[in-house]
């Protein structure tokens, strides 16, 4: 057996000594072990930082040190969206708006965190906030059903209807035939129907047959049939619909109007019965039957003492005497939406809105005069009135010089319209569509500040 | 054995310390990211719509009646006027840290700015009461200042020229003047005794009592006025009255006993009318009117522009209060003598020619004019009555239809009030 042969070691390639490597390698583990220590330091300042100065319980020191950046801004933005929520609560509205920022830039994937901020906000009175937050969320998230329908129910009800189609235009042909599709559809229609473009909500109809069997579509799909003058079959399709007893009082509201409006007094009672019945607590409910009984008896005197009942009911509410006031002035009952101001006189410190009803009992029995007086009496009363107040004012002042005849006067009210609805070019372009419908031309000229897009195309074979 | 050393271990050590360390200063160092995905930047501003927001969340913390679209404009004013005076806390303004209290001062000052009608002056009021509460607290630096100090201070500002309370509610004076006027005012009990007033002549003290007794040219602007008071009779018997009056000389008196209206009194601008329930409505002659015509006297007497005539009487006195006494004759040749305190130039009392006394107190500010809201009546036997106000609203929405006789329309507002009466209380939560 050969003894193992002793080679001498071979020289380092680079030609350095033993001692030398055992140096430079202590050295190297120093600063290593000196960087590990500095690591181990700023972990752990970040996680006290994040810990203690932003006291966000839910850091774990694990999260920092391993980089755990998008949990811990996650957990950040969860504990700020908690507070928002708190100091909204609280009337705290600085703080919240802070919050609700703070969280929904840190997490702009908590899709019921961004749902919360846009409620804040909505509530807050920014409707155009609310909508970039939602946009955005629906950007990251394009198939959430809960941003698809909070965004869309925004758009199609605060006038933005262009914006809604322009939107929808841009979605993937695969959003269409995916779950979303029918619900994405259903905006569309919406949408093009409240632009007033019937004939292209039915030709989407027409398209799209499967919206006719879709519970969601009906009440939309039926008010494209009233606007095409299809009246029956609107009717007809609404009544259907509100025999499931479907959860929104919009629905049995327009059927009401519908039947009353085709002297179906009969009908409309039953439906607001339904309504009563659906919601037994709600004012609204029991006003809309009030409505359908007072047509239906001429205010005889079942329909009195379904007055006395209501006044039983809800009489402690404030809002009691303005609903009722409101649905007169609706209906044109003169005598009752007077006896109501007087009513509301001791009862109310700002009569102005009891006025206006006043004033649109008025207008529907065509005293025409008696409302212009009226409205510069309550006009000389709000010198400083808020916008949404003074739109209302000056759109009855069109209305009234509209009926008179009165042209110069029609535009010189439609011109500081314009102006109070300045700030709002959506509310400028409902109001303008609405003059539009109702033939109020010159009215409509008027508050063309903004000419109104081309409708965006949404192409059928998506 | 000697621990082995990695190069490549060493290197990924020092990119994660340095990520850390980057991580850690970029993601908390600001909290709130200025542009954002739901950042968008306004049309018709300059600011985004966040930094808009932001401040407008602070109004409506602090004022939740200041109206969204007069807000709109106090904003863009406040942060124009941040960004200029101090542009790098105004990077800072979504931070949590920014001093937004150091602020305060100047958006109430924008917002009072902005307030400029008859009906907004109680949150008028309010606004400078807060920048004044904004003002002490800077001055007073550890100090708790309450809303008490500021609204002694306000009160005190009042007391000074009336110049200087107008131009502050209305943000037309700047911070260090506001604290000059506080300064002075600390140091007025140091100061010599004024000069001894001159002697004022009828006319000195009507023009002295329409300048102290509203803000600005209140009355003039002032369309109408709803008053909600309770009456106690000399009688003992407890009423309300709702006295509702319009330009130029309507008025509507509703007296409601036992929450039941026991009539309705009414001055139409031709001819006077009485309702009572189940009665039609009943033109009644001006001359069995007897005093309640004067209430068809929209603008007190003394504030009045023209048919009404003055005379200054021997001084008097009630109670600890010196007071001028005029004799005041209105058109119609009938008179009163009105009581006015020497000091406030209040109307504190009157004598009618039925040897009536009323005493008037207890003073507020209601749509920018003196108010008293406790009247006390005396008889010429002796019997007292108390009125006391509950509420005052100017120009709530008075239309002419209200003081006109009422159709024969059913259910007519005694109907409907019956029904009302009979309304189940919202139960308590």
């Amino acid at each position: 057996m050969n003894a193992p042969s002793r080679r001498p070691p071979a020289p380092h390639p680079r030609g350095f000594r033993r001692s030398e490597r055992g140096a430079v390698g202590r050295i190297l583990l120093f600063v290593a072990a000196g960087l590990f220590a500095l690591y181990l330091a700023g972990a752990t300042a970040g996680y006290l930082f994040v810990r203690y100065v932003r006291k966000n319980e839910n850091i774990g020191f694990v999260d920092v040190a391993l980089l755990r950046w998008r949990e811990v801004r996650r957990g950040m933005a969860a504990q700020q969206f908690a507070k928002a929520k708190v100091e909204w609560d609280a009337a705290n509205y600085q703080i919240a708006f802070l919050s609700y920022n703070f969280g929904v830039n840190n997490d702009p994937d908590n899709i019921p965190g961004r749902l919360m901020a846009a409620q804040f906000l909505q509530a807050a009175g920014s409707n155009s906030m609310a909508l970039t937050t939602l946009v955005d969320g629906l950007a990251r998230a394009p198939d959430d059903p809960r941003l698809i329908e909070r965004t869309f129910t925004l758009l199609n009800t605060t006038g933005r209807e262009q914006r809604a189609l322009e939107l929808l235009a841009r979605r993937p042909a695969s959003a269409w035939s995916g779950p979303n599709g029918p619900a994405l559809r259903t905006y569309e229609l919406e949408a093009t129907t409240n632009l007033g473009d019937v004939a292209a909500a039915r030709k989407l109809l027409d398209q799209h047959p499967e919206l006719l069997k879709l519970p969601r579509a009906t009440p939309t799909v039926a008010r494209m049939y009233w606007e095409a003058k299809e009246r029956l079959r609107a009717i007809n399709l609404l009544t259907a619909y509100v025999g499931t007893r479907p959860e929104g009082l919009e629905a049995y509201t327009q059927l009401v109007q519908w039947q009353l409006s085709a002297e179906m007094g009969d009908e409309a009672v039953a439906t607001a019965g339904l309504a009563l019945e659906k919601f037994p607590g709600e004012i609204a409910a029991r006003v809309l039957r009030l409505e359908a009984l007072g047509v239906r008896e001429n205010l005889g005197p079942a329909w009195v003492a379904a007055v006395g009942a209501y006044f039983k009911d809800f009489g402690a509410r404030p809002e009691a005497i303005t609903q009722l006031a409101a649905l007169a002035g609706r209906r044109g009952w003169v005598d009752l939406a007077r006896a109501l101001y007087e009513l509301g006189a001791l009862h109310q410190q700002n009569l102005s809105i009891l006025g206006f009803c006043y004033g649109d009992a008025l207008l529907r029995q065509g005293r025409f005069r008696e409302v212009q007086a009226v409205l510069t009496q309550i006009e000389s009363q709000a010198v400083e009135g808020s916008a949404p107040f003074l739109a209302q004012l000056r759109n009855r002042q069109v209305i009234a010089a509209a009926a008179l005849g009165d042209a110069a006067a029609v535009r010189d009210s439609a011109r500081r319209l314009a102006s109070v609805l300045r700030s709002d070019p959506e509310g400028m372009e409902a109001t303008r569509r609405n003059f539009q419908r109702s033939g109020l031309v010159a009215a409509a000229a008027e508050l063309t500040g903004r000419p109104p897009a081309a409708r965006p195309a949404v192409p059928a074979n998506k | 054995m000697r621990p082995r050393f990695s190069f490549f271990r060493f290197l990924a050590h020092l990119s994660a310390f340095a990520l850390v360390l980057t991580v850690v200063t970029r993601s908390f160092a600001a909290d709130a990211p200025e542009a954002g995905a739901a950042v968008a930047a306004g049309e018709a501003s300059r600011f985004t719509e966040t930094q808009r927001e932001y401040i407008h969340s602070y109004i409506l913390q602090n004022l939740p009646d200041f109206p969204r679209e007069v807000a709109v404009v106090t904003v863009e004013r406040f942060l124009s006027e941040l960004q200029r005076r101090s542009p790098g806390e105004f990077d800072r303004l979504l931070s949590p840290d920014f001093p937004l209290r150091k602020y305060r001062s100047l958006l109430f000052q924008l917002i009072g700015a902005q307030l400029t009608g008859p009906a907004q002056v109680a949150l008028r009021e309010e606004v400078a009461r807060k920048r004044l509460e904004a003002i002490l607290e800077s001055q007073a630096v550890g100090k708790v200042v309450g809303a008490l100090d500021a609204a002694t201070a306000l009160a005190k500002i009042k007391a000074m020229a009336p110049v200087h309370p107008r131009r502050l509610v209305e943000g037309r004076m700047d911070d260090d003047e506001v604290e000059l006027l506080l300064r002075k005012d600390r140091e007025a009990g140091a100061a010599p005794a004024p000069a001894k007033p001159k002697v004022l002549t009828a006319a000195d003290i009507v023009a002295e009592f329409g300048r102290r007794n509203q803000e600005g040219a209140a009355w003039q602007k002032l369309r109408a006025l709803t008053i909600h008071s309770r009456l106690q009779t000399a009688a003992g018997e407890e009423l309300e009255v709702f006295l509702l009056r319009m330009r130029p000389d309507r008025f509507r008196m509703t007296i409601v006993a036992a929450g039941a209206t026991r009539f309705v009194i009414s001055y139409d601008g031709a001819k006077y009318w009485q309702q009572a329930p189940g009665r039609p409505a009943q033109e009644i002659p001006a001359k069995t009117v007897g005093a309640s015509r004067y209430l068809s006297e929209f603008v007190d007497p003394l504030v009045a522009d023209s048919g009404v005539g003055f005379e200054r009487l021997p001084d008097g006195a009630d109670g600890a209060a010196k007071t001028y006494r005029l004799s005041v004759r209105r058109a119609d040749g009938s008179t009163y003598v009105a009581w006015i305190d020497q000091e406030t130039f209040r109307q504190i009392g009157r004598e009618t020619e039925d040897k009536q006394i009323i005493r008037y107190s207890d003073f507020r500010m209601v749509g920018g004019i003196a108010l008293a809201f406790r009247e006390e009546s005396t008889d010429a036997k002796g019997g007292k009555a108390v009125l006391t106000l509950v509420r005052a609203t100017p120009d709530a929405g008075l239309i002419q239809a209200l003081f006109e006789p009422a159709g024969a329309g059913a259910p007519d507002y005694f109907a409907l009030e019956r029904m009302l009466a009979g309304a189940t209380p919202i139960p308590a939560k």
